[in-house]
């Protein structure tokens, strides 16, 4: 395939990639330098695509790898550190229902939250479901693992999401 | 919440996402038939589906296009790239030698920002935004990008690869990109009167002044009048000091 040709298919993807950079960059300037080295990289390695029509996944983890290795080394001073709950938590009540609270209201910060609180891996394989609606065979292959292991991660993930937006309701802040 | 056995659940979140096989998935229908517990769960995973799902357009800005589709017909350069991610990883082995051998003094946020910029710019295949080696087109590009005049030196034995934008302390910056052998680089030209020239201005104390960031890059700061100017790299500190004392007057 020509580079030319290439770039045109690629660019079909890039607002999923931009997305995803966004997701995992939290800042839209990096998250251009990541989609712009995402597609260098892509184009040097573009002869491992045996098949076009996955190439959406293998895009992804292309992004997914180059992130990693820009990464390696500066995450550890860069992230924020969470803080944890503090001593002096209120009691908790009883507040309506969690799943009617979803749907009635823009909860982006919450849910955001709860994405947060979860392990990265569980975090992006529900971001690539729910938001990307990629298969679990496409997960898969964004991270380099077994069918199964998607399964339960996606399990696990929705699991912690709802329980961590269920305390918060708890608490009050829904 | 009460909640179904784990064994359940998997298949749950698996038949949600119609990812289930024929026949687990009728498994799963016959125990939903008596689960009331499943039952609410679904309807969860539907909430938390159309919270995800906000249905946001995703512009595309006309000049990433444009960078793109450059792609399409510069030349790989991936063997600088591996070049410069050595030097970058050979830095890092240094840190913990550095880290404390160095003046304190600097700001960390600062320091942080400044070390990150620069690592991250020879990361990339392009490290620049505008590529030349020739320094009054440079301070051209500097000057219709940022509204305000640099003087870029040349420096002994570096070569002079461009400039590229930065966000210092969240104030855009333009950033001078040097090659110096197989080792990177990099001046910092805050304006007067951003944080960040505060900051390296108090740092410096009226004099070249040095230390290192997280990462073991040395960080060099030069602030005269109104002119603030910072140097990174994993150089010699003397090198950057020359470097800075390269600056036209």
């Amino acid at each position: 395939m020509t580079r030319p040709r290439f770039i045109e298919l690629a660019l079909e993807h890039v607002p999923l990639l931009l997305r995803t950079g966004r997701r995992l960059t939290r800042d839209e300037a990096d998250a251009e330098d990541l989609v712009q080295e995402t597609l260098a990289r892509a184009l040097e390695k573009s002869s491992d695509l045996r098949d076009v029509s996955g190439l959406k996944s293998w895009l992804l983890a292309v992004q997914r790898t180059v992130f990693l290795n820009s990464r390696r080394g500066l995450r550890p001073r860069l992230e924020v550190l969470q803080g944890g709950l503090g001593p002096h938590e209120p009691p908790l009540e009883p507040r309506g229902d969690l799943a009617v609270e979803l749907g009635a209201k823009g909860l982006s910060d919450e849910v955001n939250a709860a994405l947060l609180s979860v392990p990265a891996e569980w975090r992006e394989a529900l971001w690539l479901r729910e938001v990307e609606e990629l298969s679990y065979a496409e997960i898969a292959e964004v991270h380099g693992c077994p069918i199964g292991t998607v399964r339960s991660r996606l399990a696990r993930a929705r699991e912690a999401v709802l329980a961590f937006l269920e305390k918060e309701k708890l608490r009050g802040n829904l | 919440m009460a909640t179904c056995r784990p064994s359940w659940q998997e298949r749950l979140s698996a038949w949600f996402d119609g990812e289930l096989s024929p026949l687990e998935s009728a498994l799963l229908e016959g125990h939903l038939k008596d689960c009331a517990l499943c039952d609410a769960e679904l309807e969860r995973y539907g909430a938390l589906r159309s919270a995800m799902r906000t249905g946001e357009e995703t512009p595309i800005s006309s000049s990433l296009t444009a960078k793109l589709r450059s792609l399409a017909v510069r030349p790989a350069e991936a063997s600088r790239v591996r070049r410069w991610n050595g030097a970058v990883a050979a830095s890092m082995i240094a840190v913990a030698i550095l880290w404390g051998l160095w003046p304190a003094g600097m700001n960390e946020a600062l320091a942080a920002d400044l070390e990150g910029h620069h690592l991250k710019s020879f990361s990339r295949t392009s490290p620049c935004d505008f590529e030349s080696s020739d320094p009054r087109a440079v301070e051209d590009w500097i000057r219709r990008e940022f509204g305000w005049s640099v003087s870029v030196p040349e420096i002994g034995d570096a070569t002079l690869l461009g400039a590229r934008r930065c966000r210092l302390h969240g104030e855009t910056t333009p950033a001078v990109l040097y090659r110096h052998g197989e080792k990177a680089l990099t001046l910092f030209f805050p304006t007067s009167d951003s944080r960040a020239a505060k900051g390296a201005a108090a740092f410096a104390d009226g004099g070249p002044r040095c230390t290192a960031g997280p990462h073991g890059e040395r960080i060099c700061v030069s602030s005269e009048g109104d002119r603030t100017v910072v140097a990174v790299s994993e150089l010699d500190a003397s090198v950057l000091v020359a470097a800075l004392e390269a600056l036209p007057d």
